[in-house]
């Protein structure tokens, strides 16, 4: 008969091959190698191996990485500051504060700390609920992330979706291991983010398409398709905490830890949109949180107002992404009147101890 | 569908809690088969609740009917009973899984001749493995008919062996007197049995997520779903490919559910036997989906009367079997046509057989004979498959009008080509090594045993990034 011993034994095997995995993929910097099942993940190879950190650095969703044109920024500040400045986007589309935490947290530990962070954050980022909370356990979290995000893996969804996450540091070695068999397709995609800084768009602009050239109901259509998203998977079951609140306030204490300026935004989306995607309530709930973490966590809040920008239904890719020339609007926009202050070497970044980075927990 | 799913996490961990539960009630048979009766059923209810009503259905007429046939004396009355027990099976097949086709080949027929009545239309969901447990159910009857097997004790294990969830909806196809003598045996593992089970487990799963889906998602659908953008190149390598494929996912499928029943502590019979190793048709099919083959020669074949009556009789019996397999496979023509055109060949198999007999020659093939055979034989049920994938015949008119035009078009990676020669290496490596690396899988120590599940299971995390589900999931 099969002997209970037996089984321990199989079982000893078997974790200690995903633990000792986990920790030479944290030990290689590896983390991340996962281009077949998260494609924005090569944004964040394409920065690791710059192996300097860049002067500001861009986190949240696709929102971001559509709204931001970092060559305009680098262009513009190098300018008005009459040194280099260098910026890259790191969004990952569809994601919460959790993953915009591991994101910085992994960065910062490879490359060191940027001076500036701009964070997006909207009231979806904060929902201990959101959605693609499973797929961001299953994509993006270590072993160790798994061990500290227990309390949140409260649903079999996210359970099955951790239990994908456990082999991470498995897949990764695997991946990099077998590189030279699949890099060759991989490659272009790596160019085209070493290209853009990460960023969505650019530098050219050919053929942008335009929310107001779409007609009544090729919008309607957009909506119809964006609600499903906006509305339900990232706004169900709407409630401030889990994973992503704890997320945020460490972002919170690792740049105060480090010395990084964090500004928080929410990129514009496109007006008839925004009035369907978050009732009252839960605006209300979300600025209340933002003022009362104000009060513990020093961050910049920029409220960015389409209309005094500028940015009309023709400056948007959809209903919820800026094309290049909206993306050009807001990044000119950030680079003469946010900026300029953080990065001056007038600017009061409060000198604090460093710390590793990869030691923070979601506390 | 994923908790149906062999290669899902949500059955893994389903898994993991039935083998944790059935461990702690090794020593309790009676609760042990309640157990995994109440799993399978939890196993079959989380693809479609409503549709355990069938299987229920399927399970009680053949209970009852099992013990009236036992204990009916009159012969004619136990035909009767025998006859309620197939009608009902079949009648349960004919409405789920026939309806549309009948129905629509009725209309058009009719139409031919002027008439336009009106069907009514059934939108039935094609319930998951119905081709499975009906046939497996009532083989139950059938073999208390023939007086070659006792009726169940109880219901519990009846039900156990039409629901066990490794075999429930794709095979391999259980016999009652393969699996109700085992219920009174062991009910724990042995140690080579779950060293095996393991082996196998992850044997199907690297067969059905690294070979089978990559070739499907990647090569065969794209290519049969659009044959006129493709070249030439890309159609014969998708004809190939599917032929790997189909191979890679059935028999991951067998792999699994056997492997699993062996981690119980059950055997099931072998389902493949490298088939594309077959010299001729007949010994293909001895290889290829055998416990459907060989429920279709113990209870349609042999009734017919086999080969007992000449050859021409012995043809139009294997023409109706294999007529009747190809639609066993699926309501469309072109499963027909497909088993028509493996009944033929066996046909003409048996009439050269017949003719070297008559004129003394030796059966058995030299070498080159034998290899020229492998080729051959690969080659035909290849042309087989090409009609079983298909969607329509006007597919396979393009890909064959295409293939053979030396066609220019869309390539494919040629990565996928290396795929199908991995494959081919993996199908023809010879047996002992195959069942060698069973037994040393089985015979190493438990720790590297876990560290191989670790490394197998990572694999998939990383190949698979939407399961997909099994061929035969659709007959």
């Amino acid at each position: 008969m099969a002997s209970t011993r037996t089984w321990l034994l199989r079982i000893v095997g078997f974790l200690l091959v995903i633990v000792l995995s986990d920790a030479a993929s944290r030990w290689l910097r590896i983390s991340y190698w996962t281009p077949f099942t998260n494609d924005r993940a090569l944004a964040i190879y394409v920065y690791q191996r710059q192996r300097v950190a860049a002067d500001i650095l861009f986190l949240g969703t696709s929102k971001i990485n559509a709204a931001v044109l970092p060559a305009i920024i680098e262009g513009e500040l190098s300018e008005s500051l009459g040194r280099p400045v260098t910026a890259f986007c790191l969004g990952q589309p569809g994601t919460s504060a959790f993953t915009s935490w591991q994101v910085l947290r992994d960065v910062v530990a490879s490359n060191g700390s940027p001076a500036v962070v701009v964070l997006e954050l909207s009231p979806a980022s904060l929902n201990a609920n959101h959605g693609h909370i499973p797929r961001d356990l299953s994509s993006y979290c270590s072993l160790l992330d798994l061990v500290e995000a227990a309390p949140w893996i409260n649903s079999s969804e996210r359970l099955v979706a951790a239990s994908g996450g456990a082999f991470r540091g498995l897949t990764t070695c695997t991946l990099s291991a077998t590189r030279g068999f699949y890099w060759d397709s991989v490659r272009p995609r790596v160019e085209a983010f070493a290209r853009k800084r990460g960023a969505q768009f650019g530098p050219r602009r050919r053929q942008q398409q335009r929310l107001s050239d779409l007609t009544e109901e090729q919008q309607r259509q957009l909506m119809r398709d964006a609600l499903p998203w906006g509305r339900h998977e990232y706004m169900d079951r709407y409630e401030i905490g889990g994973a992503p609140e704890a997320a945020f306030r460490s972002i919170c204490r690792l740049t105060r830890d480090r010395g990084i300026h964090l500004v928080v935004l929410d990129p514009p989306v496109a007006e008839r949109y925004r009035r369907r995607i978050a009732t009252p309530d839960e605006s209300r709930e979300f600025q209340s949180y933002l003022d009362h973490a104000a009060q513990t966590c020093s961050f910049e809040r920029i409220e960015l107002d389409p209309a005094s920008l500028g940015l009309t239904d023709a400056d948007f890719l959809n209903l919820t992404h800026l094309n290049w020339d909206g993306a050009a609007t807001l990044s000119r926009h950030l680079a003469r009147e946010v900026l300029p202050g953080l990065l001056a070497p007038a600017a009061p970044i409060p000198v604090l101890p460093e710390s590793t980075g990869r030691g923070h927990a979601l506390k | 569908m994923a908790a149906v799913l062999f290669h899902t996490a949500q059955f893994g961990f389903f898994l993991i809690a039935v083998l944790i539960l059935a461990g702690a009630l090794a020593g309790h048979r009676q609760a042990r088969h309640c157990l995994l009766l109440v799993a399978s059923c939890i196993f079959y209810g989380a693809w479609n609740v409503r549709y355990l009503g069938l299987i229920l259905y399927s399970t009680v007429l053949d209970y009852a009917l099992g013990s009236a046939i036992h204990h009916a004396v009159d012969p004619r009355r136990r035909k009767i009973l025998l006859g309620v027990s197939v009608v009902g099976n079949l009648g349960l097949l004919a409405v789920f899984k026939y309806y549309g086709f009948f129905a629509e080949n009725l209309y058009a027929l009719l139409q031919t001749i002027g008439l336009h009545p009106s069907l009514p239309a059934l939108r039935l969901l094609l319930p998951v493995g119905i081709s499975f447990y009906t046939f497996q159910s009532m083989s139950y009857t059938i073999d208390i008919y023939r007086r070659e097997l006792e009726p169940c004790r109880t219901f519990v294990e009846f039900a156990l062996f039409v629901t066990f969830f490794p075999q429930l909806v794709a095979g391999p196809i259980v016999r009652a007197r393969q699996f109700l003598p085992q219920l009174d045996g062991a009910t724990r593992a042995t140690a080579h049995q779950a060293g095996t089970g393991i082996y196998l487990v992850l044997k199907g799963l690297i067969k059905k997520v690294l070979i089978a889906d990559i070739l499907a998602v990647y090569l065969v659908d794209p290519v049969f779903a659009e044959p006129a953008r493709y070249g030439a190149l890309a159609i014969l390598a998708a004809i190939y490919g599917f032929k790997f494929q189909i191979y890679n996912d059935f028999s991951a499928y067998s792999d699994i559910a056997i492997g699993t029943g062996r981690l119980l502590g059950y055997e099931f019979p072998i389902n493949f036997r490298s088939p594309y190793k077959a010299h001729s048709i007949a010994e293909y099919w001895r290889r290829w989906h055998i416990t459907m083959s060989t429920w279709f020669r113990d209870y349609l074949y042999f009734p017919l009367g086999g080969s007992r009556h000449g050859l021409a009789r012995t043809a139009v019996n294997i023409l109706i079997t294999f007529g009747l397999i190809g639609l066993w496979h699926g309501a469309a023509w072109t499963f027909v046509l497909w088993g028509l055109y493996n009944g033929a060949l066996l046909c003409l198999y048996l009439f050269m057989v017949a003719l070297a007999t008559r004129r003394g020659r030796s059966l058995v093939p030299s070498p080159t004979r034998h290899l020229l055979g492998v080729l051959s034989i690969f080659h035909l049920t290849m042309l087989g498959g090409l009609v079983f994938r298909a969607a329509d015949l006007e597919t396979v008119r393009t890909m064959v009008s295409r293939g053979a035009g030396l066609a220019q078009g869309a390539a494919i990676d040629a990565r996928l080509v290396l795929l199908i020669g991995v494959a081919l290496l993996l199908h023809f490596a010879p047996e002992t090594w195959k069942l060698g690396a069973e037994e040393r899988f089985a015979a190493m120590p438990p720790v590297l045993q876990g560290a191989a599940v670790a490394l197998v299971l990572a694999l998939l995390v990383l190949v698979s990034g939407q399961a997909q589900p099994y061929y035969y999931f659709q007959f």
